[in-house]
């Protein structure tokens, strides 16, 4: 899923100067998992803003909003008063929930309220690690199910740099060596000679280097939506 | 013959080469490298511009190869894939043959976390054994993308890369050196060797494999003058492997820089007489480059000898 | 100045405690049964457990009203959910620290862990956060007042 944290509230709190009526807008998907912007994050920040506006003797109103996704901007329709309502909406969505609001309500002024980081796995109570990128041309079948483009940090095809050691990776001793953790695992099941071979240079262009993606499926696409 | 530089030459007529390291100034001083260039002129035979070392701005290695070329000394300047892609590398390299630069030692680069712009985003669109065979491409007249170069004699490079026998897993460090002798890989330079043993069992491996005689293996030296940063290596800096002898020996020592010198020295003398199919040394004495010519002298490589 | 400092002698700290029913809110009952004074001002509030606190509860009710909160769980090793009282105290920090950054006093969030018998405990607790808020003032962030 895709994995975000909360802005520091100073920046969230610089970024509503001035307003009067704010509404926070949480999202049932992934940032509800992981603790960032469910319906009780909208509830805590609401709460902190109220406060802090308070205490600064800037009261504000804030409006209390969560949708089941706000990458499906039909979700929208169910906050519309809220939203219509408010002067300023703070997103804790992830990116692509902050510009649903954006483009949903155009003439609304919309604030993201988290920091969206990576897509990853949640390995523990209170931690999460990334597992891929979204390169468009997924590798992992030559790599023994550990993609070198998100756990190797320099994305290399052919590792591990000199930089490996003791499983490690050179920017820090918390992070494992993407390359390590490939030859271990391509060692399990038998395929570490694969290694032998050089993986040409990656094709690119399907990840963001090819400029922003779009995917349509004429399968699944309706009349009406052409 | 590939390119047919001083370093080129001298191992393929069986010459144990010397070559040292330059790193150019963090500023557009080009006196800084033409004063290193007089001061070991003669007492290696090609030298090494490193490419933003550890992710600190300098000059271009490219620059620098540059004005030692122009002085009569043979550059082998490091290229990194961390800062450009495969267009700004083919162009760099075409750059670097058309200035007369024939050496290019190919690396994929330290990450820039630790360097002066941990901020920059990096690019990694190749890696160091795509980055040989894409100019091992360009000298049989190809670009990367299979387009011929048209209309002109293709670049000739002398190709270079980096082999790391104190990284892990140790037992595929001989499989990602053949990986890039397939690439096209003419020198090996090794990451310096503090831990003999280690080096050892690792050209062990690489005999086993024929790979000394695929390319020429030049055993990376560095002369330490401190025993706290023999320690602080040996504990804290990735990629390396200090011995505890090596540690202890500068601990050890009244003059710390005379036993670093020495030390290197007797590691030279070592490899050359112990250890079979390696061609050459590569001193890397960082920040210390006045002491090159001392090392070459008391290590018995003195005259460098000269070829036509 | 006059009239300062008479609000302030009539300053009265409200206060919300979130009390474990297996310690805090047993330790309140005994302090009430056996007469021990204590402030009028405290809502009681009964979890199942300290663990189930949660920054929102404590925000909301420093925002709804109250000047300072706090939060009484079972002694350290002994939570009947094994790690309840841990993890209460963990989201208390982080709350303290969010309310210092939003210019509300952290002191204004205590926590304590007791046993069900310790009725003095209970009211020495309390009585040490009303004399802490009192010296404080009126929470500056409450939006209901």
């Amino acid at each position: 899923m895709i994995i975000a944290n909360g802005k520091p509230i100073e920046e969230v709190l610089k970024s509503l100067e001035g307003h009067k009526k704010v509404a926070v807008l949480g999202c049932r998907g992934c940032v509800t998992v992981c603790l960032a912007g469910g319906e009780k994050e909208v509830g805590i920040l609401a709460s902190q803003i109220r406060m802090a506006r308070e205490q600064a003797g800037q009261p504000v109103e804030v409006l209390e909003g969560t949708v089941e996704r706000q990458c499906d901007y039909e979700y929208f329709e169910q906050v519309k008063d809220i939203i219509e309502e408010a002067d300023a909406i703070v997103s804790i969505a992830c990116g692509v929930g902050v510009q649903g609001v954006a483009e949903t309500f155009p003439e609304k002024v919309v604030y993201p309220g988290l920091n969206t980081m990576f897509m990853g796995a949640n390995l523990n109570v209170g931690v999460w690690a990334e597992r891929c990128q979204g390169c468009g041309n997924c590798v992992l079948e030559i790599s023994g199910g550990v993609c070198p483009v998100a756990r190797c940090s320099k994305s290399l095809m052919n590792g591990p740099c000199g930089g490996s050691q003791n499983g490690k990776c050179e920017i820090s001793k918390d992070v494992d060596c993407g390359w390590q953790l490939i030859y271990d695992r391509l060692s399990k099941i038998g395929r570490v000679d694969s290694l032998r071979n050089i993986i040409p240079p990656k094709d690119w262009s399907t990840s963001r280097d090819g400029g922003p993606r779009k995917l349509v499926r004429e399968d699944l696409q309706l009349e009406s939506g052409k | 013959m590939k390119a047919g530089s001083n370093l080129e030459k001298l191992l393929r007529a069986g010459e144990f080469v010397a070559t040292g390291e330059i790193g150019p100034p963090k500023s557009c001083d080009a006196n800084v490298i033409t004063h290193a260039g007089e001061m070991l002129r003669n007492h290696a035979d090609a030298f090494n511009l490193t490419d933003n070392q550890t992710a600190i701005v300098r000059m271009s290695s490219i620059a620098a190869g540059k004005i030692l070329t122009d002085m009569g000394i043979d550059p082998i300047i490091q290229m990194t894939c961390r800062d450009r892609n495969r267009i700004g590398l083919q162009s760099d390299a075409l750059g670097a043959a058309a200035l007369g630069i024939k050496n290019v030692l190919c690396l994929s680069g330290d990450h820039q976390r630790f360097g002066n712009h941990p901020m920059a985003k990096n690019v990694w669109d190749m890696d160091a054994i795509t980055l040989i065979q894409t100019l091992d491409g360009l000298r049989k007249g190809y670009f990367q993308n299979g387009e011929e170069i048209k209309k002109c004699e293709p670049p000739k490079f002398f190709i270079g890369c980096a082999a790391n026998p104190f990284a892990d897993p140790f037992e595929f460090r001989v499989t990602r050196l053949e990986k890039k002798v397939d690439a096209g890989a003419d020198f090996v330079q090794t990451q310096c060797i503090l831990d003999m043993e280690r080096f050892e069992r690792w050209m062990e491996l690489v005999r086993e494999r024929g790979l000394h005689e695929r390319c020429f293996i030049t055993a990376g030296l560095m002369p330490i003058k401190s025993a706290k940063g023999a320690r602080y290596m040996q504990k804290n800096v990735a990629g390396m492997m200090v011995s505890d002898e090596i540690c202890e020996r500068l601990e050890k020592a009244e003059d710390v820089k005379a036993e670093g010198v020495q030390l290197v020295v007797d590691q030279i003398n070592y490899i050359r007489k112990n250890i079979k199919g390696v061609a050459g040394v590569h001193i890397m004495a960082v920040a210390w480059e006045e002491i090159i010519p001392t090392i070459i002298e008391k290590a018995g490589l003195a005259p460098r000898p000269k070829v036509s | 100045m006059a009239g300062q400092v008479a609000r302030l002698e009539t300053f009265q700290p409200e206060i919300v405690a979130f009390c474990c029913e297996n310690s805090g809110y047993l330790a309140a009952q005994m302090a009430i049964e056996a007469k021990l004074s204590y402030p009028q001002t405290v809502t009681l509030v009964k979890l199942p457990c300290s663990g189930r606190v949660d920054a929102l509860f404590l925000l909301k009710a420093l925002e709804n009203g109250a000047d300072g909160v706090m939060v009484l769980a079972c002694q350290k090793e002994n939570c009947k959910f094994l790690k309840g009282n841990v993890r209460a105290e963990q989201r208390i920090e982080a709350t303290r620290k969010t309310l210092q950054r939003i210019g509300i006093q952290p002191e204004r969030v205590a926590f304590c862990h007791l046993a069900a018998n310790m009725g003095h405990k209970f009211v020495e607790e309390v009585r040490g956060l009303y004399g802490k808020l009192t010296e404080l003032g009126p929470n500056p962030g409450k939006v209901r007042k």
